[in-house]
């Protein structure tokens, strides 16, 4: 196991390189200059020049690189050129908000999700299932901002329950959760059910029934946890999607994620935290498909972890 | 054996989940880790800051649209509202556009006009308790003007030399030439003054966290979750008399109708700017006041008027000023929060602005004019807009509308924020591509000088740093400088007259839309709530609220 991590951490070296690489020469293409997004309309010339020379940003391209590999290699991510803070405090300030709320709607889609998927599935083709198919069609196409209203319009301001500003303790993170977790319940009921569907139909089910066995251990016992492996790799791949594609959902509900730091960063070209927040996300990804492997272990033994 | 490895990775998930959920408004910089809501009571530390009526609450909650770029007022340039909050100045302007003085008790210009006088208020103290004195001025401006280490403003202010200290409480300020407008230019909060020792301390990183900033103001900052949350105590030694509550939170709600949402449902005391739209339902709602106030800025579109641009040609530019119908645009667009249509280059709260009227919709002057500058069938123009202004990409497409009506036809480009502010700095003709662009104009100074000079006298570095649209007229350059150097207000405001006059009509620089408003909604239980004019904020020190 241990072997099979360091082995992962190592591919996850030049996977960071080439990423780097790639991210920090595609931001200065795009038009704009994050000096004169930070100084504002209006600038003097010579403070503009003065903050581009301080900020190293007179440089070569590729000088700029390697100081900033070389940093890296130190831990360091630079200063965010809009909030003059370091980037790595601005991320660790905002990393927690996003990893809480994408815990936490993973957690609640996977749970829902699964007993949704399995239901579909061991109904197949009935009332039950159509009905759970239309319903995660509808929680798929429902965009999260319009969610997020309207969860906020009828807990918050109607009903009273929750509040919609912020996330100072668990009862704030109820509505946001709800927004993504209801995409993702759409999504997992799916996966689970098309799985489900697959292991349902094979023989050694089959010979179960005709053995005896109650239900119950067939649906639990035998199926879903062969069905467990394409719904493990989609949870985990939404997981990713959920860290920085939770942006619109930040905003409806002010909640400072990195997500927004990440789309803010790349409206004010704000080079070292545009680097940054990608990086910190990466390796976070990685990180949770490797735990995501370590589980196929878990679900299904003849699978190593090498 | 594997159920329970399964059961213990999802228990130590959800764990994760509750931990990380509970800590995720949290920073290094929050005081009050475990504050369960924005509206609840704060700590008794805190409440213990200062004294609240009975029958009042002790914590104000303000909802913003946007938090500050920076604490340090010399580098601050997005949202200046808080920093009036912590910071003060040598001057400052009433809640209109009156000057007054805020840490100086009175002050003086010498015959020549060369040297300015302050004499400072006694006993004023900084947060940490130490006096404010002629020192700490002196070293707050050595820093806004060193040249050599330029900050945002050093150019904006050079009008100033050098500052002298004179004794404990008086300081001159010695100009590098004669100016108009010095006293409306030292209400800009790039002047409020800094403690001596921090400056020396912290240097460039002035208000990068709350251990940075020491001010006179009647609040002192005591964290800051930049993009999230800031929180206040009353300073119970401000100058400026009695801070009414307590404790002020300012949340950052970027999303308008969350802001909206957050004082229907009672989470927030005031909100700044909500949603257009929403503004006539809010003011028919119990318990909710809307307060508007007509602010310096103004919107518009601008002219390309460098020659490549078929808006060189000044009757091209009447003729698109006289195919517009303002009052069916700003009635279509702004009419739920009160603006109203330009009827200058200047707004009506800025020193030397004079009534210019509507220019109203005519579409044969219009069409005649096109026929003189050799466009009988009508032409095409682009025109660049944005959304970071209010209904921008709408007025756009009214415009759109509009012109077509005349034969003008426009290609709309919608542009991102970065592109937008990127545009407006270090272009040539040849790289700047639109023929209109929208444009916000007004001047904090609440003196014409900064609103015009600095935007249109003609520049000849040849990008487009300042003078976005390069404008160039010769008799507006002329009126402009002869009033930067004016020291007579009376004949200052004549040579703006006729400089508008040129700006708006004669010889037009942009199509100026509308006035705009400050508007902020309150719950009927906030008391003693006042806008200002120059800053666009507000005098929070003075507001309290039921409870």
């Amino acid at each position: 196991m241990i072997k099979f991590i360091g082995k992962r951490v190592l591919q996850m070296i030049p996977m960071l390189l080439i990423l780097t690489a790639v991210v920090f020469f595609m931001i200065h293409l795009i038009p704009g200059d994050p000096v004169t997004m930070a100084l504002g309309q209006g600038a003097g010339k010579s403070v503009i020049e003065a903050e581009r020379v301080r900020l190293g940003l007179d440089q070569p391209l590729y000088v700029q690189y390697a100081k900033f590999l070389g940093n890296l290699l130190h831990g360091d991510l630079g200063k965010s050129i809009s909030t003059h803070k370091p980037v790595m405090q601005e991320i660790l300030r905002r990393y927690p908000a996003t990893l809480a709320l994408a815990v936490g709607s993973t957690l609640v889609s996977t749970v829902f999700g699964v007993v949704f998927g399995i239901v579909a599935a061991v109904c197949h083709g009935k009332a039950a299932d159509n009905i759970l198919m239309v319903t995660s069609l509808i929680s798929i196409s429902t965009p999260a901002f319009f969610l997020a209203i309207i969860l906020t319009l009828v807990f918050s301001l109607y009903l009273g329950w929750f509040p919609s500003i912020g996330l100072k303790s668990p009862i704030y993170a109820v509505l946001p959760v709800m927004t993504l977790g209801t995409q993702e319940i759409g999504y997992v009921t799916r996966i689970t059910r098309s799985a489900m569907l697959d292991v349902i139909n094979q023989d050694y089910i089959r010979t179960s029934r005709a053995r005896g066995v109650s239900e119950a251990v067939i649906v639990f016992g035998h199926a879903f946890k062969n069905a467990m492996i394409p719904v493990m790799t989609a949870v985990g791949l939404r997981f990713g999607s959920l860290l920085a594609g939770a942006t619109l959902t930040e905003t409806v509900f002010a909640i400072p994620g990195i997500g927004r730091l990440t789309v803010d960063a790349v409206l004010k070209r704000d080079y070292p935290l545009i680097q940054g927040t990608i990086l910190v996300l990466a390796v976070t990804f990685v990180v949770v498909n490797t735990i995501v492997d370590i589980l196929y272990t878990v679900a299904d033994p003849r699978i190593k972890a090498e | 054996m594997k159920k329970r490895k399964i059961a213990m990775l999802i228990s130590a998930a959800v764990c994760a989940s509750v931990l990380l959920t509970a800590c995720g408004g949290g920073s290094a910089d929050s005081p009050d880790k475990t504050a369960q809501g924005a509206a609840e009571s704060p700590s008794n530390e805190q409440a213990a800051a200062g004294e609240v009526a009975e029958g009042y609450k002790d914590t104000l909650v303000v909802a913003a649209y946007g938090d500050q770029d920076s604490m340090d007022p010399q580098t601050n340039v997005k949202n200046d509202k808080m920093l009036r909050l912590v910071y003060n100045s040598l001057l400052t302007h009433d809640e209109g556009s009156g000057i007054i003085g805020d840490l100086a008790e009175r002050w003086e210009a010498s015959e020549d006009n060369m040297t300015w006088t302050f004499y400072l208020k006694k006993g004023v103290k900084f947060h940490n308790g130490k006096e404010l004195t002629a020192k700490d001025v002196k070293a707050s401006y050595d820093r806004l003007l060193d040249k050599e280490n330029p900050v945002r403003y050093t150019e904006t202010m050079d009008f100033i030399d050098h500052c002298d200290i004179v004794d404990d409480y008086t300081v001159n300020l010695v100009m590098s030439r004669l100016y108009g407008a010095v006293e409306a230019s030292l209400c800009l909060h790039a002047n409020m003054i800094m403690d001596a020792d921090y400056i020396e301390q912290y240097g460039h990183d002035i208000g990068i966290d709350v251990n940075t900033i020491n001010g006179t103001g009647p609040y002192k900052l005591l964290s800051w979750d930049q993009d999230e949350q800031m929180t206040f105590e009353a300073n119970p030694e401000y100058f400026g008399g009695k801070v009414e509550t307590p404790n002020l939170i300012v949340q950052v709600i970027p999303e308008a109708s969350a802001r909206t949402l957050a004082i229907e449902t009672g989470q927030v005391d005031i909100v700044d700017r909500p949603q257009t739209e929403d503004v006539p339902r809010l003011m028919e709602t119990e318990g909710l006041v809307v307060d508007m106030k007509p602010g310096y800025g103004m919107h518009g579109f601008q002219f390309k008027c460098s020659p490549d641009s078929i808006c060189s040609d000044t009757r091209i530019r009447q003729a698109i000023s006289y195919a517009l119908d303002r009052h069916a645009i700003i009635d279509a667009l702004y009419a739920p929060i009160g603006e109203t249509c330009a009827t200058s280059a200047l707004s009506e709260e800025c020193f030397g602005y004079t009534n210019l009227g509507v220019i109203e919709r005519d579409v044969e002057k219009a069409k005649r004019l096109m026929a003189e500058a050799g466009y009988p069938d009508g032409f095409s123009i682009s025109l660049m807009t944005y959304n970071g202004y209010n209904k921008g990409v709408e007025m756009a497409e009214i415009i759109k509308a509009q012109l077509a009506e005349v034969g003008i036809e426009v290609e709309i480009d919608n542009v991102e924020s970065a592109t937008f502010t990127a545009s407006l700095s270090g272009l040539t003709p040849e790289e700047f591509k639109w023929d209109m662009f929208i444009m916000g104009m007004g001047s904090q100074t609440l003196d014409a000088d900064e609103g015009l000079r600095r935007l249109y006298v003609t520049d000849d570095s040849g990008v487009n740093t300042n003078n976005y649209g390069f404008y160039s007229n010769a008799e507006v350059d002329r009126l402009l400088e002869a009033a930067a150097a004016e020291m007579d207000q009376e004949k200052r405001h004549k040579l703006y007259d006729e400089a508008c006059r040129i700006l708006y009509i004669d010889d037009p620089v942009a199509v100026f839309m509308n006035n705009r408003n400050g508007i902020y909604v309150l719950t009927d239980k906030v008391e003693g709530f006042q806008q200002k004019v120059g800053s666009g904020g507000a005098y929070l020190e003075k507001v309290r609220v039921r409870q």
